[in-house]
């Protein structure tokens, strides 16, 4: 299956409290995810580990992802929880 | 069920049962209802003839969790239009507690007197003379109340900015701890309780006289739905607890929406160091509270306490709209400072928001530099003072605007907007513009609709329909004494559906099959709406500021597109 040498590197930063599950996160420097070519929004949550409930949002070049929109190879995105206003 | 009605003229008091016309109401339904009957609407905010009224939810003091809110309204010496100011902490609880529905405050007293009201825990209320306490700020003004008074007792009260009638003055409450660090920020709600010649209420604790719950076994029914639902959302039972709204920092920056230096920009330079992630971690490591319970019957916690580097108290609860009123929108990027500027607005009695924006649009005007944090402390000192310039600031952005003849002033009515550009997320635009409350964040804050992707915050479908039932959701969740957290995470059919058996289950009747919300929710706001518009209020306060539309906000270099005949359809009920 893995013939595919070169994975992507998606480099990851976490918001909210989906970091305090990573051991060592380093918040300045975030995470680098390898992950196959092609793989989408769902695939790096389903890669980090974050479920479905948690409610996370990718947000990337100030906008938010669908579960199927494809990532691109070397593209910073952002993990976060979704929140309804607070005061 | 029963108001305490209070003549600062005639310094009596009259303890009625709820009359009929005002039945199966509290909160803000209540405040709103109330003022549109009861006050002339052209009358003078700092009058005679306006009413101050406080109003725990209809829910409040009953077994039901996170309903510790009181709504405070009036006409508003800001908006000069209908105003429901709504706090935590303690005393919605306490006044629950003694089945008061609601206290009243009418007339005015005689120039130079001043009083606090007490009410005990068998329910007495008592005008008690105190111009000992007059000029005090609100901490030291509290320790001494509570030593007076004793510690279970929950605080109301004014501060310097209040007593100087300013129209940024917040009504302040005390949390759980007794700190004056709740309030009841927004329209000047300060200025009119000192108008009256009223300092505090000090309103005891332990009151067992709520009101009777008519079918107590449906109301434990329709509770264990609510607390399931606040339970399973990940909002309440997760982020709050663990950043509190300051979590909201990061998201709404990268979505290039976060309203930086005055609104120039969407992006803030040094957010990391603001954000509710990098306030934990501070918090965590100075031995602070990141995870604070600030209001009673709270089971969400979204509270902090924020400490300085030797672990001593500056201030509780560091929340998402001070930090971007007093950091994002000044430029000023250090957490110390924002919450010293934080304790400062509660020390002083005032809102965060109204002054952190003044500051901003005094920088922006020129009168010192964005970043300028010694500036900007120095600024809000002199409110407390009192000098000439601190009274200006201390009426808000639309004040500071005018003094310096600098047109961005980002405020609806005259109240700032809250920490969401209306060019970076349209629908928040809608609220800020047609809320009858002026800009305001928990009206019909729209940022959860993007965030989960229900709604494109760019484009303009659909933003009016959704700030228009958010509002009128928002409206009934502010008739119940709910707070907002829990609010948010019940906006879906189950939540209103156990909300219409609460009240039902409390007030032992049969309510219609949509009362809640849309019954409720429209009754309030078109009062509101009529209220505003025999005050004077017209179409053209329905609108955002001209460089909203006019200036595109960067990243997204978008502007505001949302036409007015839109706007006007928003609450046309």
């Amino acid at each position: 299956m893995f013939w595919i040498s070169s994975e992507m590197k998606v480099k990851v930063r976490l918001f909210g409290a989906l970091r305090v599950h990573v051991s060592d996160y380093d918040p300045s420097e975030g995470l680098l995810v390898e992950i196959p070519p092609g793989a989408a929004v769902k695939d790096l949550l389903a890669h980090l580990g974050i479920s479905e409930t948690r409610g996370a949002v990718v947000i990337a070049q100030g906008r938010t992802m669908e579960a199927n929109d494809r990532l691109r190879d070397g593209e910073p995105v952002d993990v976060f929880q979704t929140i309804r206003g607070g005061r | 069920m029963k108001f305490v009605r209070v003549n600062m003229t005639h310094k009596t008091i009259r303890v009625e049962d709820v009359p009929p016309e005002y039945a199966g109401l509290g909160g803000r339904g209540l405040t709103s209802i109330m003022i549109n009957r009861e006050v002339p609407p052209d009358c003078d905010p700092l009058g005679p003839e306006n009413k101050l009224i406080f109003a725990p939810g209809f829910l409040t003091g009953t077994t039901l969790v996170n309903t510790s809110r009181i709504s405070v309204g009036a006409k508003s010496p800001l908006t000069g239009g209908i105003k429901e100011s709504n706090a935590g902490g303690t005393i919605g609880a306490s006044l629950g507690h003694l089945g008061i529905t609601a206290i009243i405050v009418e007339g005015q007293a005689a120039e130079g007197d001043l009083s606090l009201l007490r009410i005990d825990a068998q329910g007495e209320a008592s005008l008690i003379p105190a111009p000992e306490f007059r000029g005090m700020r609100t901490y030291t003004l509290v320790e001494k109340l509570l030593a007076a008074y004793g510690e279970k007792n929950s605080i109301m009260c004014i501060g310097p900015a209040g007593e100087y009638q300013l129209a940024s003055a917040s009504i302040q409450s005390t949390d759980v701890d007794g700190h004056p660090c709740r309030a009841a920020a927004r329209g000047g709600m300060g200025a009119v309780m000192a108008a009256k010649g009223l300092k505090a209420l000090v309103v005891d604790q332990r009151g067992k006289s709520a009101d009777a719950i008519a079918d107590p076994a449906a109301f434990k029914e329709a509770t264990k739905v609510v607390v399931e639902a606040v339970k399973a959302d990940h909002m309440s039972a997760e982020v709050m607890p663990a950043l509190g709204t300051a979590a909201l920092v990061a998201p709404v920056n990268a979505m290039g929406a976060f309203p930086s230096y005055n609104a120039t920009r969407g992006q803030l330079e040094g957010w990391e160091k603001i954000s509710g992630e990098a306030m934990a971690e501070i918090i965590k490591e100075r031995g602070g509270n990141p995870t604070h319970r600030g209001c009673d019957q709270c089971m969400i916690h979204c509270s902090n306490i924020y400490v300085d580097k030797d672990g001593k108290f500056i201030t509780g609860s560091l929340e998402y709209e001070t930090i971007w009123a007093t950091g994002g929108m000044t430029g000023i990027t250090d957490l110390d400072v924002i919450a010293q500027l934080d304790h400062l607005c509660d020390d002083i009695g005032l809102d965060t928001m109204n002054t952190g924006v003044a500051v901003a649009v005094a920088m922006d005007a020129g009168y010192r530099k964005f970043g300028d944090a010694e500036a900007a402390i120095a600024m809000v000192e002199e409110i407390g003072k009192g000098t000439e310039f601190g009274r200006i600031l201390g009426n808000g952005p639309a004040a500071v605007g005018e003094h310096f003849n600098h047109p961005r002033v980002p405020a609806v009515k005259r109240q700032s907007i809250a920490a969401y550009d209306p060019r970076g997320m349209l629908g928040n635009g809608v609220t800020f513009a047609t809320s009858p409350m002026g800009a305001d964040h928990t009206a019909g804050n729209v940022v959860g609709a993007y965030l989960e992707r229900k709604l494109d915050p760019l484009n303009p479908e659909g933003q009016v329909e959704t700030s228009r039932f958010l509002q009128i959701a928002m409206a009934a969740y502010d008739c119940m004494g709910q707070c907002f957290m829990a609010s948010v995470a019940l906006l879906h059919p189950e939540g209103f559906g156990a909300f219409k058996k609460l009240i039902e289950a409390k007030a032992g009747v049969q309510l219609e099959e949509d009362y809640f919300p849309f019954g409720m929710g429209i009754r309030i706001l078109k009062a509101e709406k009529e209220f505003n518009r025999k005050a004077g209020l017209t179409k053209k306060d329905d609108r955002l500021p001209r460089f909203f539309y006019e200036e595109p906000l960067p990243p997204h270099n978008k502007v505001f597109v949302i036409s007015d005949q839109e706007l006007d359809s928003v609450l046309d009920f």
